[in-house]
């Protein structure tokens, strides 16, 4: 038995912070957008669309 | 029996495991967004059946051992397969009965287990691969789910306090559904392979296929379909268990709960530790319920999925011992577990429409549930 504690840890950190990142980013974005900043509302949603297209690309390739 | 018919009956036998896998897991991905109201639920199975559908064709990267090195391919004939599948098709019939999220993996491990087990002897199992690749992974998968999904509804829930509810409550509600795209797509592409590499081992044992040959593409394409009409039949009663049994869900906690369940998926089947989708997707719709309210959460329920996930191998495991080994012993044994095994999903199916959960109830006790909200605020 030999449980990869290693990777065990790597998927852990991962999620966390990618989770963190994108809701983050996507809140921050929420924000922006109901004060009606129109650049960083866009800067935000753009961050976690290119998380996404890695995200997809992980699953193509 | 004729090979090639033993075989077919395989390949029929594993595109039906398919079409199980598909409606036990639609919820995994649409749950929170059916119970948000963020998709309505035909749209978000229609949704989630193209996505799957699509997922299958993505990925080149074949399933090469069925087993993962859990039992010994080596000394694996059609009949086990054939025991195995039934033996997981049977758990999934049960589980779905009773609304019970839990992984079709799993209970495919657990059929080919019990079924190699008897036909072929103890030494066919790798015991320790077991406990590494099924036991350890059952316990990690929700914990990691739930904490990264508590963490995140604990930041969404901080940071949204200044903005507009009403941009707020549409904008979780798209990011939601972006979210639970993601995890039926990751979905297609891992569960569609697992019934793509049974097909083509079987093939391979029959000789049909060279050894080491890539799936056929009418082996990809029926596992394609079989797994996205399942998705599309929608398995509401589990659908209901996991929208609703466990904790109230509004959008920005579903919001959450998808991105850490999509990202823990991704990050698991890249990084060398595969957890499976439904222990990761009710651990995040636990987890963002602990995040939103600490007493919001119905333990009741989330025991007996517990329960459940450590019922699956050995309760899959058992029919498919019988059945592998009652297959082994020739035609009349094969024809024999086809029969029975029909007729008991035939007469779980009956059952079910005695008390039939339908899309419709899921949608009014969300209606329900959001009239409570707003005479709590």
């Amino acid at each position: 038995m030999t449980i990869k504690w290693e990777a065990l840890l790597q998927v852990f950190g991962a999620t966390l912070l990618v989770t963190l990142l994108v809701v983050t980013l996507f809140v921050l974005g929420i924000r922006a957008l109901s004060s009606d900043k129109k650049v960083p509302a866009v800067a935000s949603f753009a961050g976690c669309v290119a998380v996404v297209l890695y995200g997809l690309s992980l699953i193509v390739f | 029996m004729d090979p090639a018919l033993v075989v077919i009956i395989v390949v029929v036998t594993a595109l039906i495991f398919d079409f199980t896998n598909g409606f036990h897991d639609t919820a995994n991905a649409m749950a929170t967004s059916i119970a948000t109201g963020a998709l309505k639920p035909r749209t978000a199975v229609a949704l989630s059946a193209v996505l799957n559908l699509v997922g299958a064709f993505l990925s080149v990267e074949v399933a090469k051992t069925i087993s993962g090195g859990i039992v010994d391919d080596a000394q694996i004939t059609p009949a086990i397969i054939f025991g195995g599948l039934v033996g997981a098709i049977m758990w999934n019939l049960v589980t779905w009965y009773v609304g019970l999220p839990s992984s079709s993996s799993h209970a495919l491990f657990g059929g080919l287990i019990g079924a190699a087990w008897v036909a072929s002897g103890v030494d066919a199992i790798h015991f320790a691969k077991v406990v590494d690749k099924v036991l350890v992974p059952a316990i990690v998968a929700p914990l990691v789910a739930g904490l990264v999904a508590a963490l995140a509804t604990i930041v969404v829930y901080r940071l949204k306090k200044a903005a507009d509810p009403r941009v707020s409550h549409t904008g979780f509600k798209v990011g939601q559904v972006a979210s639970a795209s993601l995890v039926s797509l990751a979905h297609g592409t891992n569960d569609a392979q697992k019934t793509m590499g049974i097909i083509t081992l079987a093939l391979i044992t029959s000789g049909s296929l060279a050894p080491g040959s890539a799936p056929p593409t009418w082996v990809i394409v029926s596992a394609g379909v079989a797994i996205a009409l399942g998705t599309y039949l929608g398995g509401w009663r589990i659908t209901h268990t996991l929208g609703r049994g466990l904790t109230t869900i509004e959008p920005a906690q579903g919001f959450a709960a998808q991105t850490s369940t999509a990202t823990a998926i991704l990050a698991s089947s890249h990084l060398g530790f595969a957890l499976s989708t439904t222990h990761v997707a009710s651990g995040g719709i636990m987890g963002s319920g602990l995040g939103r309210d600490r007493h919001g959460v119905k333990w009741g329920t989330m025991g007996k999925m517990a329960a459940g996930w450590l019922l699956t191998l050995p309760a899959a495991g058992i029919v498919g011992a019988i059945a592998g080994k009652w297959a082994s012993s020739g035609t009349s044994g094969v024809v024999g577990v086809a029969v029975i095994g029909g007729v008991v999903s035939i007469g779980i199916w009956i059952l079910s429409r005695r008390e039939p959960v339908k899309p419709e109830h899921i949608v009014d006790e969300v209606a329900a549930q959001a009239e409570l909200h707003k005479v709590a605020a």
